[in-house]
Formats: structure tokens, sequence, C-alpha cells
């Protein structure tokens, strides 16, 4: 079996909680928290935190098996299948959904001209490269371009900052507290996408106890990454904007490219950061249909390639005969805060909940 | 019975280490192998060829026994056995008493004894061993009516010396390079080498050719894995003949349809003694003036050994350079074709119009001028390859300038495409082996037809196909963008992009990790 290096998990987990929630994350917060949005991001995305742990806390006992099959130790054989295939459906649909909201970025602003389907294909055609590459793969994936799209959003905030009006953000926290908790509960299933690909990973984390603890470490330290990287990608747009315009873009990230200019050689380049954020994008697409096919393995014990060229047929034709433009968003915002959200919360604290009291019992 | 399509393909797409490759029909003397020598036997299979000589003698010793000596012409050192074998035992040593006692039954052991001073002399008794011993150009000396004989080196044919390298050549330096003689390669590499630690395994490969193969490794620098492999599958290779080297890279290499070489070829000893210091293992063929190296990775075929000799500063701007080179080899055409089809608003307003100008009178899109003017680069790189040097340099003239100039007069291609294509040539060159700027001429043209259809979106996808493709790449199980993916931070930071001054390197910078090559990385 493929294992991973503890580099290769952080990378991996950065890449994953990352994802392309740069291009979307101003705009929804703003929306909530008006200019204080920026604060949101920290909280948001320190809500999955006690569920990572309570993950990491199964594997000891659990080794090599990842979270589908200990719910079906723990819960129950068909309760614990029942679950694994809400997990895989959810995975699969929403990569499918994942890959059509990125095509749409493309279509919206840089590529408006080429056929969706083609886009779609494209995408497509790397995540099942990737899948057919092993997870092995998909990390070293991650070890290369994760640090890429972060340099690609440093170098976008460095020469935007001319344009910045500082006033933007003061007053802080005009409307008190509240609106920023409400900014972080509508971002905070974006964490949780994370932690569910996290529950089908676990039998590819290296096996020694003592990499446990640097696997732990690790996950805050790409943690606090992503938070800082996502915060700063939110002022800088509500800074360049203002938090009225940044609401209203979508994908201000994109906006901002386009407005960053190198003497008068090169003006607009956000072409040129396609390149990154097609990588960021199938990263997390392959998250997502990696994570779809483990569970259906778990759950049916699916062996071999066959099983995937089904999923993968499925994988494409979910984008393709789904919905278009903000649709995808708006479909996509519904079930990361009804099904992706509530789903993690709920199967996690159930299994650990179980383990735990099952644990005590044989203890007395 | 003929195959199917199929079972061909599937053929086609089993690893070539892990299946025997042919069945060879064997001849009559084949299948005498182990039998014990019969000098009458060896005589009539070989003396049907003009070049195998058979010298027959008498000895007096207490009986008169008939000797002969069997050599191939041209492959022995004919003064060698005349003043060390037939002159000792015709004429010096017949006085000798000892000699005098010599019967049917001791005289191969007392010629190996007393009266053959070579310095390589050993008894055979299977025909097997005699015949390869005489084509392999060493002296047989027979006794009619025995089955025992005696092998006595005595090789000597013509030879290239060593010369300097024509591929590979350094500014600082040393200036040799390895012939065709396998041991002149091998003493070439103990020159450098001079501990026991370095091993050289020899081995046989080709059912016809017999070609000597020896695998050198550093003992304990090198993960016996890595050997047990190599060794693995050189021993699968069945085919007539190693004509060269090279011949083998197909049969060894993991990845065989990818247009990446997994396997190094150097010319130069001085780059076989460091890769065998840094834990590889050389592959070293007679009749190939090239070495081969495996493991290796991507950031190897990108580094020469200047970059050792020259101080790090210098370094650091050539491989940048070169690194910059193979980036414009790989994505100039597919850049100007991406931006001038598809997202011309990356171009300052002058630059645009300036651009468009010169596009105005030509007939064909950005996508069909690059694929005229590449065609017409490989064509005219491919003639004048192998063309003799002076009518050579001719052809790149007549390409570069003539063609050129009359193609953009006739309004065919665009200035700028010119000149797109001039630099991308170029910059080709600065990839320092062959087989990795062939590998990178390969994969420009679905990048450019990408681009010229997708646009950066195309050329995206294009570059993440590469990108999974190299990630997924593994020379003799070690990933092939180590240090890169997966990252060894030390070895990424001091001997990758840049080179670390010298003083700075407390340990060798491996890119390899030698003692686990099949780890995932930094654990």
């Amino acid at each position: 079996m493929q294992r991973l290096s503890t580099h290769q998990f952080t990378m991996l987990t950065a890449g994953v909680l990352l994802g392309t929630t740069f291009m979307v994350s101003g705009s929804i917060v703003t929306q909530a928290a008006g200019r204080d949005g920026w604060m949101a991001v920290m909280p948001a995305f320190l809500m999955c935190v006690p569920f990572t742990w309570m993950i990491f806390s199964l594997v000891p006992k659990y080794p090599n098996q990842d979270l589908v099959k200990i719910s079906e130790k723990v819960l129950g054989k068909w309760l614990g299948k029942a679950l694994g295939l809400s997990f895989s459906l959810i995975m699969i649909y929403f990569g499918g959904l994942f890959a059509s909201q990125g095509v749409d970025m493309y279509n919206r602003t840089v590529l408006p001209l080429i056929p969706h389907y083609v886009l779609i294909l494209g995408v497509s055609l790397i995540t099942f490269y990737l899948y057919l590459s092993g997870i092995e793969v998909l990390a070293r994936f991650a070890e290369v371009i994760f640090p890429l799209v972060c340099m690609a959003l440093l170098f976008i905030a460095i020469f935007i900052i001319p344009r910045f009006e500082r006033g933007e953000l003061f007053p802080i926290l005009q409307n008190g507290i509240t609106p920023v908790l409400s900014a972080a509960l509508n971002i905070s299933p974006w964490p949780f996408e994370y932690v569910l690909f996290l529950a089908g990973l676990l039998p590819f984390l290296p096996a020694k106890p003592k990499d446990l603890k640097i696997i732990k470490v690790n996950f805050f330290k790409a943690l606090a990454l992503i938070i800082v990287l996502s915060t700063i990608v939110v002022l800088v747009q509500i800074m360049t904007f203002g938090p009225f315009e940044t609401a209203r873009l979508t994908y201000g990230l994109l906006v901002l490219g386009n407005m960053v200019e190198i003497s008068r050689t090169i003006a607009g380049i956000e072409a040129v950061f396609t390149l990154f954020w097609t990588g960021a994008l199938t990263l997390k697409a392959a998250a997502f249909f990696f994570a779809g096919i483990w569970g259906l393995q778990s759950v049916f014990g699916f062996k071999g390639k066959k099983s995937a060229i089904i999923v993968g047929i499925i994988f494409v034709l979910i984008p393709l005969l789904g919905g278009k433009g903000v649709n995808v968003v708006v479909e996509m915002a519904y079930i990361d805060r009804y099904i992706i959200l509530p789903f993690a919360v709920l199967w996690i604290l159930l299994v650990w909940g179980v383990d735990l009291w099952k644990h005590r019992q044989k203890s007395l | 019975m003929r195959k199917s399509f199929f079972s061909m393909m599937k053929d086609l797409t089993k690893r070539p280490y892990t299946k025997e490759i042919r069945n060879y029909p064997k001849t009559p003397i084949d299948k005498e192998w182990e039998n014990p020598i019969s000098y009458a036997r060896i005589e009539e299979e070989l003396s049907q060829s003009s070049d195998i000589v058979f010298r027959k003698f008498l000895i007096r010793g207490k009986e008169e026994i008939t000797c002969i000596l069997g050599v191939v012409d041209g492959l022995v050192d004919k003064n060698l056995l005349d003043a060390y074998v037939l002159r000792i035992v015709m004429v010096d040593a017949t006085v000798d008493p000892a000699f005098k006692e010599m019967t049917l039954k001791n005289i191969i052991n007392s010629l190996m004894d007393r009266f053959t001073p070579a310095n390589e002399v050993k008894k055979i008794t299977r025909m097997g061993e005699a015949i390869d011993a005489m084509l392999a150009g060493d002296a047989v000396l027979f006794v009619e009516q025995s089955q025992e004989a005696l092998v006595i080196s005595a090789r000597g044919w013509q030879t290239r010396g060593v010369n300097t390298p024509q591929r590979e050549a350094s500014i600082r330096g040393p200036q040799e390079a390895f012939n065709e003689t396998l041991r002149t390669n091998t003493s070439l590499i103990r020159r450098i080498i001079k501990h026991p630690s370095l091993r050289l395994i020899s081995m046989k490969i080709g059912a016809l050719s017999n070609t000597d193969v020896v695998i050198a490794y550093v003992e304990n620098r090198v993960s016996p894995d890595v050997v047990a492999e190599v060794k693995r599958r050189l021993n699968r290779v069945k085919i007539d003949g190693v004509i060269a080297g090279d011949i083998l890279e197909e049969f060894l290499e993991d990845h065989p349809y990818s247009p990446f070489p997994q396997i190094l070829h150097t010319e130069r000893p001085d780059i076989v003694a460091s890769s065998l210091l840094e834990g590889r293992v050389a592959i070293i063929v007679d009749g190939t003036p090239s070495v081969l190296i495996v493991p290796v990775t991507l950031p190897m075929f990108m580094q020469v050994n200047d970059d050792y000799y020259e101080r790090a500063m210098i370094v650091i701007l050539v491989r940048s350079i070169r690194y910059w080179g193979a980036a414009i080899a790989v994505l100039a055409p597919s850049l100007y074709i991406a931006v001038t089809t598809f997202h011309q608003e990356l171009l300052p307003v002058t630059l645009a119009l300036s651009i468009a100008g010169s596009r105005e009178a030509t007939p064909f899109s950005a996508l069909g001028e690059a694929m005229l003017m590449l065609i017409a680069l490989e064509v005219l790189q491919e003639g004048g390859l192998r063309l003799p040097k002076p009518i050579g340099q001719t052809i790149g003239i007549v390409g570069a300038l003539i063609i050129g100039d009359a193609a953009v007069k006739a309004s065919l291609v665009s200035p700028i495409m010119v000149i797109v294509i001039g630099l991308t040539a170029v910059s080709g060159y600065t990839i320092p082996y062959y087989s990795l700027a062939i590998g990178i001429r390969l994969i420009r043209l679905p990048l450019m037809i990408l681009a010229g259809t997708m646009g950066f979106f195309g050329l995206g996808i294009g570059l993440y196909l590469i990108l999974i493709h190299l990630l997924g790449l593994r020379s003799f199980g070690t990933p092939f963008l180590s240090p890169i993916a997966p990252l060894r931070i030390r070895a990424f930071l001091q001997d990758t992009l840049v080179r670390a001054p010298w003083w700075a390197l407390k340990e060798d910078p491996d890119l390899i990790d030698t003692k686990h090559p099949h780890s995932g990385g930094r654990q």
C-alpha cells in the first residue's frame, strides 16, 4: 500500500483545505460581515479542529482503516455501510459540482467562447490521470502545486498594494461581533470538506506511532498557513474594492489579477494565473474523487480500475448535465451548509462517541 | 500460431524486464556446450571461419604429444604468444629436465605451473568454456586426446585511444572520455575511485554477441535493493546481440513509453565516478563509449560536470540560465500562440499592435504558422545531424537564413514567429543531455495544439498532464522528480536549482535517498 510522508501529508492537507476557496471567500464573508469579513476566516477554519482531533484519536485503535471501515466496526455493519455510501455519494457529487464551478470561473472570465463541456473534460482528464497515478502522486502534485498557488496569491497581494485604500477597513467591528460569526458560519463547511477527505485518507498516513504526533502538529501548521493566506486574500480584496464591491464580485480575485500591472510590459495577467488556479482546482476535485472511490471500495469491496471508470463517468456527467453559472455556486453553498457540515459533524461525533463509550464499557 | 492484435497489444504494455524476450533455436554446438572438451569437434565447428587459426606443434616429453594453439586472428597479441608461449614450449623449455617428464596425463598441469609465463592462465574442461575464451580473444592451448585445455590471456586488438569527450565538452573538468574497450573504461573509473569498496561485477548478455557487461557500484553507498534490481533486469535481457549499451536502455527503464529518459548516458569517467559516490549504479558495456547510470532523477539531466568545478556563484547563474532555457524550449511557441490567439489583453497596446501588424499579411493562424516553422526546424535539425560537418553547417545556414528569410518575405510566416521559433531552438541547446532535449521536442507539439485550441487553460491541461506523468515516473524505483517531489529539502536547496559552495556542504547533497530509494520523501 502506498504511504505518504509527513511532509506530503502537510502539503496535501494545505492544498485540499485551500482548494479554490480564495476565489469566492471575499465575496461570501463580506456579504455577511462587510468590512470585518476578514475576521471570519480564522474562527471558520478553527471549527474543524475538534473533529480532526477525534479522527486522529481513532487511528491508533484502528490502524490502516478509513472512517468507513471504522464505522462498520464501531456502529455495526449496516449503519457503517450506509454512512460510507452517503459519504461516497456526497464526495462524488460535490466533486463534480466543484469541477463545474471551476469551469464556470473560466467561462465567465478568461475563456468565454470555449464550450463548457470542453473545459469540463479538460479538468476531468487531469483528475482521472491523478487518480490512476495513485495517492502518492496526488501528494507529490500537492507538493508542487500548493507552493505555486501560494506564490501566485502573494504575488497578486504585493502588486496590488498601490491600489490599497486602508480606510476601507475602518471602523472595525462597527456592527459588533455577530456579523463576523455569521460570516464564519457561512464558510465553516469548507474545512469540513477536508475533514471528510481525511476520513478516507487514514490508511495512507505514515504507520509509525511517532509519525502520528508529527502529523497532528503538521495539520495545525497547514491550517495556520491557510488561515493566514485566506485572511490576506480577503483583506486585499476589501482594501482594494471596498466591502460593497467585494461582496458583489463573485470571483473578486480574478478581477484583482486583471488589475496587476508590471511596468508597461505585462498588464492584466489574470490569464497567466489561470495556470495556477487550474492546479488548485484539479487538486481538490481529485481529492473528492479519490475520497468517493475509497468510500465505495470500503463499502462494496471494489478493487481494480473498472469501478473507478464507472464512477469517473458519473463524475463527468454531474457537471456536464448539471447547472451552470451562479446556480452551481448557490447549489454548492447549499450542499456545503446543509449536507457536508451536518453529515461530517454527526458522523465523526457518532463514531468517536460510540467508540469511546464502548471502550469505557470494556474497561469497567 | 499468429498472435491476435489484443495479445500483441498486451505484450507491448508488459514491462520489458518482467518477461523473457525471445527463445532461440539451439545450434548443434550449443547443445554440446557442457560436454568435455574435444579438440576435433571444436576444430570442425570453428575452422570454417577464416579468422580462426589453429597452430599445431609437438611436445617431446616422455611421450610425443600433439598440442594445438587456437586463437582468433586480430583479437590476440601475436608477439606475446610467440614470445611467451610458442617459443618457450618449442625452444627454450625443451632443455628443462621437467619438460622431458611430461606425459599426456600431466602435461596441462606442467604447462600451467612451469612453462607458461603469462599472467593469466586457467585450466578448463568444458567445450563452452573453450569456445567462449577463444571468441573473446584469449588463446586456448588444446592437447590432442585430452579433455582439458589451457586458457592463456593474450588479448590484444586495435583500439581507439582515450580521447576528449565529443558530446559532453567541459571547460574546467578532465578531458578524458570512455572508448569502446571495456577494460579501458573500468580502469578510467578505478583510477578515480581507488578504494576496495568499488565493486565491478561482470556478466555476459547477448545470445550470439556474448557481450561483456560490468555493473559498477560502491559498496555501502548504494542501496542493495537497487543493485539487486539492476542485476535482475539485466539477467532478464534475452537478445541476439548487444551491439551498443544504449540498446539495453529500453530493456531496463521503468517506463519505456515515457518521452523522458530514465537512464543517464555519459561518456565522462568523472561523472560516472561522482554518480557512484552518490550511491548510484553504473552499467558498462563492452564496445560502447558511454556508460549507463541508474537510478537518475530529472534534475541530474540539467546538471553538467562543470557545475562542480566552477565556483558556486557562477554555477547559480549558469544553472538558472539552463533551467530558463529548458522552460523556453518547452513553452515559448505555446505561450506565443495562446497570447496572440486568446489572451491579447496580456500585451501592452503598442506590442499588441506591432504583432498584429506583422501578422496582417500571413494567411495562417498563429498555431499554423508555428507548426510550419517547427516542422521546418525539426527537418533541418534531423537533416543536419548526420551530415559531414561542413555540409551540416551549410544546411544550418540555408535553413536559418535563406528559408526563414524567404518565408517571411513570402508572407508565409511573420517575423515575430521566426524569432520565437529561433529562440526556442537555441534554448533547446542549453539542455545538457540529448535524450532529454529530444523528449522535450516531442512534448512541444501537443502543447502548441492545446494552447492553440484552448489558450492558457489548454496549456495548463497539457502541463499538468506532463507534471503528473513526471510525478509518477520512477527510475529503478526512485521518484523521477526527487528531490522536488518528494521533497528532500537539503538536496533541493543545495544542489538542484542552485549549488551551494563545497565548503557549505557538510554531507553530499544526494538527489536521491540512497538508503531508502523507494521512500516517499522526507519523513
